[in-house]
């Protein structure tokens, strides 16, 4: 999806600056953001995915987490709006 | 004024809110990083410096090149000083200007399908400007969604999170 986005950066920058308004680098910030949460999440998910050691002395401790279920993100309301790429 | 100093009286005149408002967003742009008057004043950069063409910048300071770190790092903005990346901008302006006016359908559970009421999203710059219609949903086909999610669920939670990573990259 990032590697998709850094293809047609401009076009969704385009989108961004005809929907919201925004100047140029300021629509280009949105879409690189946008590839930074991607891509985080991804790099997060590589991390996340194994046991969490935390071990104190004389103990063995692990956490791992799980995932729950769906969930629904209501974006406008609660999130920045602004952020419309997002 | 004793002192031979011009002195300036700035009178706010008006309707209190947006009087207000205008005050809140003058004291935001002159302490922002990229105002010229902190940036003068504060940081004492040249004026020569600060009315620089932009185009001229690229010349001026050449590119950083970072190494290439391992792990997450941020994606770098668009060095808009360059021309090539004008121009791509421009083009991509261009392109998407002809997908004005398109209708966007809903997608759930992968099938594509109408709803009676839309969202018209308008250029705020120029709201005559319609870029599109996209379809709004209804509470049901809301319920319908989640529904597909649920059913999608024990499929995503049993992918190896390396593929499902991979759809993110």
């Amino acid at each position: 999806m990032a590697a998709e986005m850094r293809e047609r950066r401009f076009e969704l920058a385009a989108w961004v600056l005809f929907e919201t308004g925004k100047p140029w680098a300021e629509a280009d910030a949105d879409v690189a953001e946008t590839i930074d949460f991607c891509m985080y999440y991804a790099h997060e998910m590589k991390r996340l995915a194994v046991p969490q050691q935390c071990d104190f002395l004389g103990e063995e401790n692990s956490y791992a987490y799980r995932s729950r279920g769906v969930c629904v993100v209501i974006a406008r309301g609660i999130s920045r709006w602004p952020f419309w790429l997002g | 004024m004793e002192r031979g100093h011009r002195v300036r009286i700035y009178t706010p005149f008006g309707e209190l809110i947006p009087g207000m408002a205008y005050l809140v967003r003058r004291l935001l742009e002159n302490t922002s990083n990229d105002s010229f008057l902190r940036q003068s004043f504060t940081e004492h950069i040249a004026v020569e410096k600060l009315l620089m063409k932009p185009s001229r910048h690229a010349a001026a300071e050449p590119p950083i090149h970072d190494p290439p770190k391992s792990g997450f790092s941020n994606e770098p903005l668009t060095d808009f000083s360059q021309e090539t990346n004008r121009t791509a901008m421009q083009e991509a302006l261009a392109l998407v200007r002809e997908q004005f006016g398109s209708e966007y359908r809903l997608i759930i559970d992968g099938k594509s399908c109408d709803s009676r009421a839309t969202l018209v999203s308008r250029n705020p710059s120029k709201r005559s400007e319609i870029i599109g219609r996209v379809a709004s949903a209804t509470a049901d086909q809301a319920s319908d969604a989640v529904d597909a999610a649920r059913r999608a669920y024990p499929m995503w939670c049993a992918t190896r999170s390396k593929p499902a990573r991979s759809i993110w990259n």
